[in-house]
């Protein structure tokens, strides 16, 4: 039987409009159905922190959240950090700084951080080691992801 | 007139790092599915069995998805790698638990997880073999007669006299534990089917491994065969010999349904059934002189290769060249063997065999020192590799010798001495403290080693690495490798490499995704893409720099008017390409037989520094930092080369400290990335990276290899800062707290 | 992979009456409540969901989650003397009430050691408590506290001790029709405190514990154990109270002498079982370590 329903809520600033089973995982609307990719899909447990994004201001596991829990809810992915080419001051650092290698864990980690950063959370490296603990990555050993951190925060 | 700064040295930024940055970076799953069906693959169950066949479930209409099995396949039913042992699919015999048996494409995602269910495999069971000793007793066959795959054994000397007549011989026996990769993005391929062939997307570091498997698999000729590596999440090994399965099977898929398929592992399907670093088991005898001078090294090393050969041969000779260490000894007899077990097949891991060998030999090391009643430094300072110095392969390193420097430097960097004392004063006066610190105590340990750079002895002539440059229309020049970027970089440096040869801003050369029809077999990673590879772009460099400026007539030393005349010369219908091939330098001598001579070109130098604190109500261990000091002839890119060393200790601290992998029945029981544990931003300490730069002289801009090096260092040093803060010697990686507290109160209890 | 997604039915209901109407009314039917999702939905995802119809409560965190010193039931009902954490407060909000920081530090402890950011922006103490895993970081806290909590459904509302609540592993005393709408809290007057929360586990973040430790001592005036109590996760099927432990040292004064008759009862009381993130040995020497060190006073903090 299809028990899909309408669901209602915006995506990177735009209004969206779908019809979707309620238990559907946010990471699959936005990666099947929306075909925003920068959202990765690592682990699906809520693990690795690979799908990462911002719900109403808050960092979540796109694979744990079911869209029916995001009527009229407010949704930033990676796609949204940059305007067009031009990277954010998040973004830019993590370049200059070598805060990306394979690039998987990426998009979820600058999530995390934007949302960390937003709200005004601490930046020395014990409290970005802390928000960071949610967000696997096998390539840097995160000291390059912490130091692009304190230079985007630190340019404010 | 402005000439051209060398591009080597500067920390260029990341060329696909912005695409990876905004998201739009695609690795397989992001790209469009455009059809493309989905694929599963139906696994054994049991870890040593008959195959007695499978049985599809009839309730389930088969007409709606496409299933293959062993019969189906056109060609050869072998994963070509070195020992072809393996099958594709399984035929016969089931060796391990989760081998592929079959596979299912399916229009959608719904469709394939209903028909996986609705099949079964049928087996009549085998008394399976988990354990090395059981497997070389031959209890049951699973690899010819003795269930070895290969055995190596390097001598120098008679290390047998030399221990009967050692004034001491000390025995050690250590562990290491198997390793998972846990590369972010799981293992993934995508294979279409083109009317005469077939075409592979997928994350892999090897793409000609690829053109001879599916080619095989197929009976097509190779030119049939185009494979094209996706960008690709993280690797560390685990993409080089396993995707050659993996693509064979999506090529299968794509070959009977005329289809593209796509077939991307689940992190659990990755965890469990995909390949892993070997567990090994390695015996050291050790011979001195009274005042600590090595006389005599013996070394007997099993490594646990589980069912099949896959790179086995090749991480067993690493292993073994590795097996004495930075040390000299005029006496030394290596036997290295890798047996057959009923585990998933071990495979390729960043270090391939010889951060077993590593860790063995220098965590033995401090354990001599203290039956020697000697500063493990002074044992080290005693019996290092110095100029002229010669290998356990008989190699003499000539100048090549950086083990004393690294080593000072590496005291220096750290504070060693200083801090070894203030910590045994720390553990001196716990009992006097009050508070949760009385029950903490502190360490210092390092460990010292090598890596040798490229491929091992003859495997470097096998596979005859080409690269290629060539002349675009608007000036700039094409770099071509099939190097593939897994996140090292490769794509930055291979341009810096090559500007470096053309005497170009790192701006004009290009580097695009490789792809087997454009771009030269330059061989797999291996730590090679700075050095063997980077050899071959600076040289081919400054030939297509000669070529334009003969076609010329005049040196065009000023880089805006050698860009305009390659243009010009493009123009004009010329054509500007210049391959370059390796082949190791002629007075290199090899004896692959007897595993005699040089080895390696050159060697990475290394001595890592760990300090730790352990909490003796828990026997949990937290570093505190860690300092690498490494001689890579050149850095190419500094902010790459410390990423690397960064990444690579932590990968290293792990091995050492957290990843524990769960068998049971050969099947990996903690397969998620919870319950296995990579280190989080919690787990690790500051890392700090000194790069000494000795140029090696068999390669034009002096590099030396980098990429695995670094994760060789951490076990040996967590496990000698271990015994500076307990008083206790592990012999196992990973030391688990459940081996760190019963060990610490049973000393205490004497 | 779940092999139909589409099998999942959700009822979303407006407010706390909504809900427990229909739990009343299907009550038979194997509905289950959606919190926050991290656990259900990794279940669903897993292949080994327990229901495939779910009561999402997102509309009901107006009614449910909130952090209320004085007690303050949603029906207006003042219950002095202790703090209401509605089921819906996210462990987020657990670690940043500085309500409950002052009452007690361990409550914001455990929350900050369950999962990463994203978990716990999620994660709701309700869910954690019907889920009931024998690891849970925030249980033993809650058994610690004494804690009750409130259950509703359509015809009555009852508080159940939370040590009470605790039933089969993974089970738990809750009726099909009713709803977990609230943890309470009891505040007492307990000048002289010290308090301790361990995790142990594989490593410092994103682990499912191997042993959560959690220690809270009054002392009297003469510096005598008062009302202690000790409370672990990982030790057994669920998170429990060592109660002879506490009986036994109860009145005592802190010494190693009294460290050590502890962790011997502890060895006696507790029976943890090998599973594939610890062993029962180390569970149990870390357990009567942490305790033993406790009970001596050389761990913990003083809280007031």
């Amino acid at each position: 039987m299809n028990n899909d329903h309408v669901f209602r809520f915006h995506v990177n600033g735009q209004p969206v409009e779908m019809q979707a089973p309620p238990m559907q995982r946010l990471l699959d609307v936005l990666r099947e159905t929306l075909r925003l990719t920068g959202t990765k899909n690592g682990c699906g447990q809520g693990i690795c922190g690979a799908c990462t994004v911002i719900v109403n201001g808050q960092a979540v596991s796109a694979c744990l959240t079911p869209v029916v829990q995001l009527e009229g809810a407010d949704v930033q992915t990676v796609e949204y950090l940059s305007d067009r080419d031009c990277l954010s001051s998040l973004q830019q650092s993590f370049l200059e700084c070598g805060g990306t290698q394979c690039g998987s864990c990426t998009p979820g980690i600058l999530m995390a951080a934007t949302a960390h950063l937003r709200r005004g959370g601490g930046t020395n490296t014990e409290e970005l080691r802390e928000m960071l603990s949610g967000n696997l990555c096998r390539c840097t050993g995160y000291i390059k992801i912490i130091e692009s951190m304190q230079q985007a925060a630190a340019a404010k | 007139m402005k000439t051209t700064e060398s591009a080597l040295g500067n920390s260029v930024p990341r060329r696909e790092g912005a695409a990876k940055l905004r998201g739009d970076a695609q690795f397989l799953d992001d790209l469009p599915r455009d059809g493309a069906w989905f694929a599963g693959t139906v696994r054994a169950n049991v870890p040593h069995a008959r195959l007695l066949g499978v049985r599809p479930d009839t309730r389930f209409d088969w007409d709606r998805v496409v299933l293959v099995t062993a019969a189906d396949i056109p060609g050869e039913n072998v994963v070509p790698v070195v020992l072809r042992d393996q099958p594709s699919l399984a035929e016969g015999f089931i060796r391990y638990h989760g081998q592929p048996v079959a596979l299912v494409a399916a229009p959608d995602k719904e469709t394939l997880a209903l028909a996986l269910e609705s099949i079964s495999v049928l087996t009549s069971p085998l008394e399976p073999v988990f354990d090395i000793d059981d497997a070389l007793a031959a209890k049951t066959s699973i690899f010819g007669e003795d269930n070895v795959f290969r055995t190596v054994e390097i001598n120098k000397g008679d290390a047998n006299a030399a221990l009967q007549t050692a004034d001491v011989v000390i025995e050690g026996e250590h562990h290491t534990g198997a390793q998972e990769h846990a590369y972010l993005e799981p293992q993934g391929m995508q294979a279409e089917w083109n009317g005469d062939g077939i075409t592979i997307r997928g994350s892999m570091q090897c793409p000609y491994y690829l053109v001879k498997a599916v080619a095989e698999l197929l009976d097509l000729p190779q030119e049939k065969i185009l494979v094209i590596p996706n960008l690709t999440g993280g690797a560390f090994g685990g993409k080089d010999d396993f995707p050659t399965m993996l693509g064979g099977h999506a090529a299968l898929l794509a070959w009977k349904t005329r289809k593209t398929v796509r077939l991307i592992y689940e992190r659990g399907e990755d965890m469990r059934f995909t390949s892993k670093r070997h567990p090994a088991r390695i015996r050291h005898r050790t011979g001195f002189t009274h005042d600590g001078r090595l006389v005599g090294m013996q070394v007997e090393m099993v490594l646990n290769g589980g069912a099949y050969g896959t790179m086995s041969p090749l991480v067993i000779s690493r292993a073994a060249i590795h097996a004495a260490g930075p040390y000299q000894c005029d006496n030394i007899h290596i036997s290295a063997r890798v047996v057959a077990t009923n585990h998933p097949p071990s495979g390729a891991f960043r270090g391939f065999g010889a951060p077993q060998a590593l860790f063995a030999v220098d965590a033995h090391l401090d354990y001599c020192a203290s039956k020697l009643g000697m500063d493990p430094l002074e044992l080290r300072r005693k019996n290092l590799i110095r100029r002229n110095g010669t290998l356990a392969t008989g190699q003499n390193v000539g100048d090549d010798a950086s083990a004393g420097e690294v080593l000072e430097r590496a005291l220096r960097e750290s504070d060693f001495i200083t801090r070894r004392e203030a910590y045994a004063e720390f553990n001196r006066e716990a009992d006097s403290r009050r508070g949760a610190d009385r029950f903490l105590r502190r360490g210092i340990g390092l460990s010292l080693f090598m890596h040798g750079t490229g491929l091992s002895g003859y495997e470097e002539v096998f596979f005859h690495s080409g690269v290629a440059l060539h002349g675009n229309a608007d000036g700039s020049i094409t770099a071509l490798t099939s190097q593939v970027e897994v996140g090292q970089g490769t794509r930055t440096i291979v341009a810096q490499l090559a500007a470096e040869g053309l005497g170009v801003p790192v701006e004009y050369v290009l580097t695009e995704q490789p792809d087997t029809n454009q771009h030269p077999d330059s061989g797999p990673m291996a730590s090679r893409t700075a050095t063997i590879i980077g050899g071959l772009l600076i040289t081919a460099g400054k030939r297509f720099r000669e070529d334009v400026e003969r076609r010329q007539g005049s040196l065009l030393p000023d880089p805006l008017v050698f860009r305009a005349t390659v243009a010009k010369l493009v123009a004009s219908g010329e054509r500007l390409e210049v391959r370059e091939h390796y082949s190791p330098p002629p007075e290199m001598r090899w004896d692959e037989e007897k595993h005699q001579g040089d080895a390696y070109p050159a060697y990475t130098w290394s001595c890592c520094v760990a300090a730790l604190e352990v909490d003796t109500l828990t026997g949990e261990a937290v570093v505190l930092d860690v300092t690498a000091v490494q001689d890579v002839g050149k850095v190419v890119n500094p902010m790459f080369a410390a990423g690397q060393v960064q990444g690579g200790v932590a990968q290293g601290l792990g091995w050492a400290l957290l990843e524990n992998v769960v068998w049971k029945n050969g099947v990996m029981q903690n397969a998620n990335l919870a319950d296995y544990s990579i280190p989080t931003a919690m787990d690790l300490p500051p890392i700090h990276a000194v790069f000494l730069e000795h140029p090696q002289h068999r390669a034009p801009h002096g590099a030396k290899g980098l990429g695995e090096l670094p994760m060789e260092g951490p076990a040996p040093a967590v496990v000698n800062a271990l015994r500076s803060a307990l008083g206790i010697h592990f012999r196992r990686v990973p030391v688990t707290p459940e081996i760190i507290l019963p060990a610490w109160e049973a000393r205490n209890l004497e | 992979m779940p092999t139909n997604i589409s099998d999942h039915h959700v009822f979303t209901p407006r407010d706390v009456t909504e809900a427990l109407q229909f739990m009343a009314l299907h009550r038979d039917e194997g509905w289950r409540p959606l919190a926050g999702g991290s656990e259900v939905m990794a279940q669903i995802y897993g292949n080994r969901a327990a229901a495939t119809g779910w009561i999402n409560l997102a509309q009901l965190r107006d009614q449910l989650a909130g952090i209320h010193e004085d007690g303050t039931h949603e029906d207006g009902i003042h219950d002095d003397g202790w703090v209401r954490i509605g089921a819906l407060t996210t462990l987020t909000e657990l670690r940043r009430s500085a309500v409950l920081q002052a009452i007690c530090p361990l409550i914001r402890r455990a929350a900050a050691v369950t999962g990463g950011v994203q978990r716990q922006n999620r994660a709701t103490v309700g869910g954690r408590i019907v889920s009931a895993s024998p690891a849970g970081e925030t249980l033993p806290v809650w058994l610690a506290l004494d804690a009750e909590v409130e259950l509703s459904s359509r015809d009555a509302t009852r508080c159940v001790a939370y040590r009470q609540f605790l039933q089969e592993p993974r089970q738990t005393a809750i009726a099909p029709d009713e709803l977990l709408t609230a943890i309470m809290i009891p505040i007492r007057d307990r000048p002289r405190q010290r308090l301790l929360f361990r995790k142990v586990a594989s490593r410092a973040a994103g682990a499912i514990g191997k042993m959560v430790f959690t220690a809270i001592a009054g002392l009297d005036a003469a510096g005598h154990y008062r009302d202690l109590r000790l409370a672990f996760g990982g030790m057994g099927p669920r998170p429990l109270r060592a109660c002879e432990a506490e009986q036994l040292l109860e009145g005592h004064a802190p010494s190693d002498a009294l460290g050590a008759q502890a962790a011997d009862q502890l060895s006696a009381e507790l029976t943890p079982i090998d599973d594939l993130r610890s062993t029962a040995d180390y569970r149990l020497r870390t357990a009567r370590n942490l305790a033993g060190a406790f009970i001596a006073g050389h761990i913990g903090e003083q809280h007031s």
